[in-house]
């Protein structure tokens, strides 16, 4: 078992860039998340750290041996891929025990390693099952036994869970989880739903354009989101992202003006800013409260459609000039489509974003905004 | 109309061909096999002699000649050789490298070349190449130093089924080959990475992944060539006219000149039924292995 690093990995096809620069320190045993919007290049990154593409630059190194050199299989590394890539014509112990097989294992230490798997999946009776007598869900799981049973230094998983439905998807997520603590494994995993990587990782590399915008742990992609792509991405419903404009800058920090007569006082540190400069407003939908004001700033919410979810309720809505606001408040809230309502805004929870979609850094501490984050959901 | 009467409407007119074409011509042929019928007495008809020209031909020592020449040279080489040089060919055109330098529609093209040229041309042609006087080969390998006497490829007992083999090869070679291709194709990609992760080389990968793959193609096609090679008779027949002497006689001539040069289309009848019941065995075969598991995946 070890960790990973990469260093200033860029990845050309021709004359496209695929990746650029990636820099990333993985530390044994942690549970990484490479999330991103289609084409940004996240399976390419993981087929480079598997060794399926060369990189045109920079390093990988396993533990502190350099593998950007070395062939795929001798980097010691398991891949789990999105179509399970299973050998049709071979039995599932086939399957599982052919990479010890072409690496000249004993059988008996073999068919030991595969069993041993299998026990830990649960599959001991699909072993002498070919896969295409198996669902979805048990290729998977065959899929991810092939891998434990080379007993990999790193397991890369690419989009594994995305030919599954949705219930399903949530059962692997919470097996993959368990497998992760259980077999003490350094992860590597990409996808493309953020829930997926907010749920499993322990750090989340958000990838676009073949860059990486932000590395993190989930927590601080939410609470404190580098530029307003991370922003927009981390988070569901997304983030409400409002043109506004500055009108002071103070050392307590940026007063701004946004649609709908807001006007707000927000916590970050002004530095360059100056008034008169348009920015971004950015207002999780969670942390957005409706009803009567007690104390704080609001604002008028023309709601037009809802979506109760039982437990909440989705509401999309107007302010001033036609801006959509979306708000999610607890599912027993009484707000009809039509209705206009109040919603109070804690500048403590806002995001603030220059033209170019770099965050505002906050003046108050991590610890305090994790607490307002953690009392207000 | 209830289902009951359409299915069996809709197969009416296969039905139909198959008896008229296919039913009554071999029983009349199987009955023709029974006589003593001669191309010179058509209008008389032949006299009923039993079993007499089946036993005749079993008897014969010429008999088991040409059923050697037809099953082993005929079929068994050209159609193992074809299988083989068709994959051989079909991992080359599929190869990265010929991606690489874009050569992959041109090769192709090439490929066509053979397949698009008639039997005939292409037995002409390859008669003028391997002359023992003019031939280009000769030629050439007189030209390489590699001979020092012309060999007339298709008269000396030596080269002539090496020489009948690579006329029959060269020809039928360009649609073994894009079966294999399309086979190979098909291979999904992921399947290879997955061997490469798993510590497999090339040539590991090619028989874990590739040919169990290509399989199922490899048998419908081993199947087909047979069916059309046993039962051929324009290229020995173009080539050779059997000869030397009878050297290259297979089944097909054998009709051909039982029926039309000794004009005993009784006996020449006798061979076509020996031929069809071998025929049927090769039918049984396709039937077994490949037409069943396709019902079964229909069913």
């Amino acid at each position: 078992m070890a960790g990973l690093s990469l260093r200033g990995v860029t990845k050309q096809f021709g004359s496209v860039t695929a990746l650029t620069e990636i820099d990333l320190e993985i530390t044994h045993r942690e549970f990484v998340v490479i999330v991103g919007p289609s084409g940004c290049g996240k399976s390419t990154l993981l087929r480079v750290i598997a060794g399926l593409e060369q990189l045109s630059a920079g390093e990988i190194y396993v533990g502190d041996q350099p593998v950007h050199r070395v062939p795929a299989a001798k980097r010691g590394l398991a891949m789990v891929f999105q179509n399970y890539a299973l050998y049709p014509h071979k039995t599932v112990a086939q399957n599982m025990g052919f990479a010890l097989k072409m690496a000249k294992v004993r059988r008996d230490e073999i068919d030991r390693r595969v069993v041993e798997a299998a026990r830990i999946l649960q599959i001991e009776d699909l072993l002498e099952r070919k896969p295409r007598q198996l669902s979805g869900g048990q290729r998977q799981r065959v899929a991810i036994g092939r891998a434990i049973v080379r007993e990999p230094k790193v397991f890369l998983f690419d989009e594994p869970l995305s030919n599954l439905d949705a219930a399903l998807r949530v059962d692997m997520r919470v097996e993959l989880a368990k497998l992760h603590n259980s077999i003490d494994a350094t992860m590597i995993y990409v996808t493309h739903d953020q829930v997926e990587a907010m749920t499993m990782a322990d750090k989340i590399v958000v990838l676009r354009g073949g860059r990486a915008e932000q590395v993190g742990s989930p927590m601080d992609l939410y609470h404190r989101p580098a530029n307003a792509f991370v922003a927009g991405f981390i988070g569901s419903p997304r983030m409400n992202q409002l043109p506004a404009t500055i009108s002071a800058v103070s050392s307590s920090g940026v007063s701004i003006t946004a649609p709908g007569g807001l006007e707000l006082s927000l916590p970050v540190a002004g530095h360059d800013a100056r008034p008169g400069q348009p920015v971004t407003l950015g207002l999780r939908p969670e942390h957005l409260t409706v009803g009567p004001q007690s104390g704080g700033t609001s604002l008028d919410l023309d709601v037009y459609v809802t979506e109760p979810l039982g437990g909440e309720t989705i509401l999309y809505g107007h302010i001033g000039d036609n801006s959509t606001l979306v708000v999610k408040v607890p599912g027993g809230t009484d707000v009809g489509k039509g209705q206009r309502v109040p919603v109070g805004v804690v500048p403590a929870m806002c995001h603030l974003f220059t033209e170019d979609g770099t965050a505002f850094t906050p003046l108050h501490t991590n610890d305090k905004v994790e607490r307002i984050g953690a009392s207000s959901s | 109309m209830g289902e009951r009467m359409f299915v069996p409407l809709m197969l009416a007119p296969i039905f139909f061909f198959l008896i008229f074409f296919y039913g009554y011509p071999t029983l009349f042929n199987f009955y023709n096999s029974l006589t003593d019928l001669s191309l010179l007495g058509l209008k008389q008809g032949g006299a009923f002699i039993g079993l007499r020209n089946y036993v005749e031909l079993l008897s014969s020592k010429d008999f088991y000649r040409v059923l050697w020449n037809t099953l082993f040279w005929l079929t068994a080489v050209s159609v193992a050789l074809r299988i083989v040089l068709g994959l051989l060919l079909a991992l080359l055109l599929n190869s990265a490298t010929l991606r690489h330098y874009r050569l992959t529609t041109a090769s192709r093209l090439v490929l066509l070349v053979p397949w698009a040229t008639p039997p005939i041309v292409a037995v002409v042609v390859w008669r003028w190449l391997l002359d023992g006087r003019q031939g280009v080969i000769n030629k050439a390998l007189e030209g390489l130093g590699l001979i020092d006497t012309p060999i007339a490829f298709l008269a000396n007992v030596d080269t002539i089924w090496p020489a009948l083999i690579t006329i029959i090869a060269w020809n039928t070679l360009p649609l073994v080959t894009l079966t294999f291709l399309a086979g190979l194709q098909s291979v999904p990609p992921e399947l290879h990475e997955a061997a490469e992760m798993d510590g497999a080389n090339a040539i590991n990968r090619f028989f874990h992944v590739t040919l169990p793959h290509l399989m199922p193609t490899v048998v419908v096609m081993t199947l087909l060539l047979i069916f059309w090679t046993f039962n051929n008779f324009v290229y020995i027949w173009l080539a050779t006219g059997a000869g030397p002497g009878l050297f290259t006689n297979v089944l097909a001539t054998e009709i051909y000149i039982k029926g039309f040069i000794d004009f005993e289309l009784g006996f020449s009848s006798a061979v076509g039924m020996v031929m069809a019941a071998m025929m049927a065995v090769f039918g049984i075969l396709y039937f077994r292995f490949v037409a069943l598991r396709e019902f079964r995946e229909i069913l």
